[in-house]
């Protein structure tokens, strides 16, 4: 489906990821095997952030939203609306983003809830928060994190290299006039079982069935979204697309007809950071594209299946580089 | 590309030897076919042919000949 959002608008973005980081190179040393380092090139991921012990989601998007609020001067107790959209949250009850509002000090008269989500998951983050600021107007913060290598198994398979932790803050406020955001948005939940976690168990990934659905019905949804509405390439600064992997951006671009200079990339540092990609490397990139206002298009798409784009146009003078921490609560 | 190279590439990304392979191998057989394979020779075909082959036409390959046919211009 496709739709819009109007008067709102993005106010700044931040992320935040663990200091601690593993090289891939010295990682995959533990497989002794040529594929596990053919592996890391084709992903062109050199390195993740991961978790240190105790760090977690919350952690990180705590971190990524306090310092977000402080450059903003926004007063905590406009908040309306903060949304935490992770797979990993840090109780099973209640919603880690009643947690998260406690350690930011934002005041009760406001809604607070996770979303379970993965890679599609901040576009459509931007989608839920852009609806609930139509009624209740004022501030949202959109929290978006994942944090799970102490989750993964303890012999990592070669799907590990894959992923990193991170977590990001957006600052949306309803604005009277703002020219808002266009959407599209998909779910196909005959297909959840292609990328799954059981309740304790480890993560299944259909690999294959994976790859096709990005390059072809991810790249096929961008398209559709440019077509729908009449967005031409000359109107969109830079594509912040889910980063899957670099064979995967390469081959969308290609499907897509992006030039290779307007996707934005943070896999080689960062990894498949989950819900926090499109985020980090907005801020992974924030020197680049600082200066004027700048149109993106952003693309999220995985565990669902789901798959989303939000095209909008952002004032980069809130968008910070992403902090590294090793803060724990 | 002949078909020698084109063994030897597929030889490489299964982690086998040349010998051990023939045209009418089925490639769920050889028990490294899984999709770090499928993205080791989308990359062979990109850097070779410069171009990026469809995801699904190498999906659908059945034997070690099919993927030789897609290995081309």
């Amino acid at each position: 489906m496709f739709g819009e959002y109007r008067n709102v608008s993005i106010a700044g973005v931040a992320a935040a990821a663990p200091k601690r980081t593993i090289n891939n190179m010295d990682f995959v040393n533990m497989f002794e095997s040529r594929r596990a380092k053919r592996q890391v090139k084709l992903t062109g991921i050199d390195c993740r952030h991961v978790c240190d012990k105790g760090q977690q989601a919350s952690v990180l998007a705590t971190v990524a939203a306090r310092e977000l609020l402080a450059k903003l001067r926004w007063d905590k107790d406009d908040v309306r609306v903060l949304v935490f959209v992770t797979q990993s949250p840090e109780v099973d009850t209640p919603a880690t983003a009643m947690l998260i509002q406690k350690r930011l000090g934002i005041g009760t008269d406001c809604i607070a809830f996770d979303v379970n989500l993965g890679c599609s998951g901040y576009v459509s983050g931007l989608q839920i928060v852009s609806a609930l600021l139509q009624s209740t107007k004022g501030k949202a913060l959109l929290l978006v994190g994942d944090g799970r290598y102490y989750d993964l198994p303890e012999k990592p398979t070669t799907d590990s290299l894959l992923f990193g932790d991170g977590a990001a803050a957006t600052a949306l406020e309803y604005r009277e006039g703002s020219k808002g955001l266009v959407y599209s948005q998909n779910t196909d939940g005959s297909r959840w079982q292609l990328l799954t976690k059981s309740l304790g168990g480890p993560v299944y990934m259909d690999g294959n069935a994976i790859l096709l659905f990005s390059l072809e019905e991810a790249s096929k949804s961008i398209r559709e979204t440019r077509e729908h509405f009449g967005i031409q390439e000359e109107d969109i600064d830079y594509y912040v697309l889910h980063q899957a992997q670099k064979i995967i951006l390469d081959g969308m671009a290609e499907e897509c007809n992006i030039p290779k200079e307007k996707i934005l990339i943070s896999y080689d540092e960062y990894g498949n950071t989950s819900t926090a990609t499109v985020p980090i490397t907005i801020c992974r990139n924030a020197d680049l594209i600082k200066g004027q206002r700048k149109s993106l298009m952003l693309s999220g798409f995985g565990i669902g299946l789901a798959w989303a784009n939000v095209f909008i146009t952002v004032e980069t003078e809130h968008i910070l580089p992403v902090i590294l921490t090793d803060e724990v609560f | 590309m002949t078909d020698e190279q084109k063994l030897e590439e597929i030889a490489n990304v299964l982690e086998m030897e040349v010998d051990e392979l023939n045209q009418e191998m089925v490639l769920d057989d050889t028990g490294t076919w899984d999709s770090v394979a499928v993205l080791s020779v989308i990359a062979i075909i990109n850097e070779k042919f410069n171009k990026f082959p469809d995801s699904k036409d190498i999906l659908e390959c059945n034997t070690i000949g099919d993927l030789m046919a897609i290995m081309s211009e």
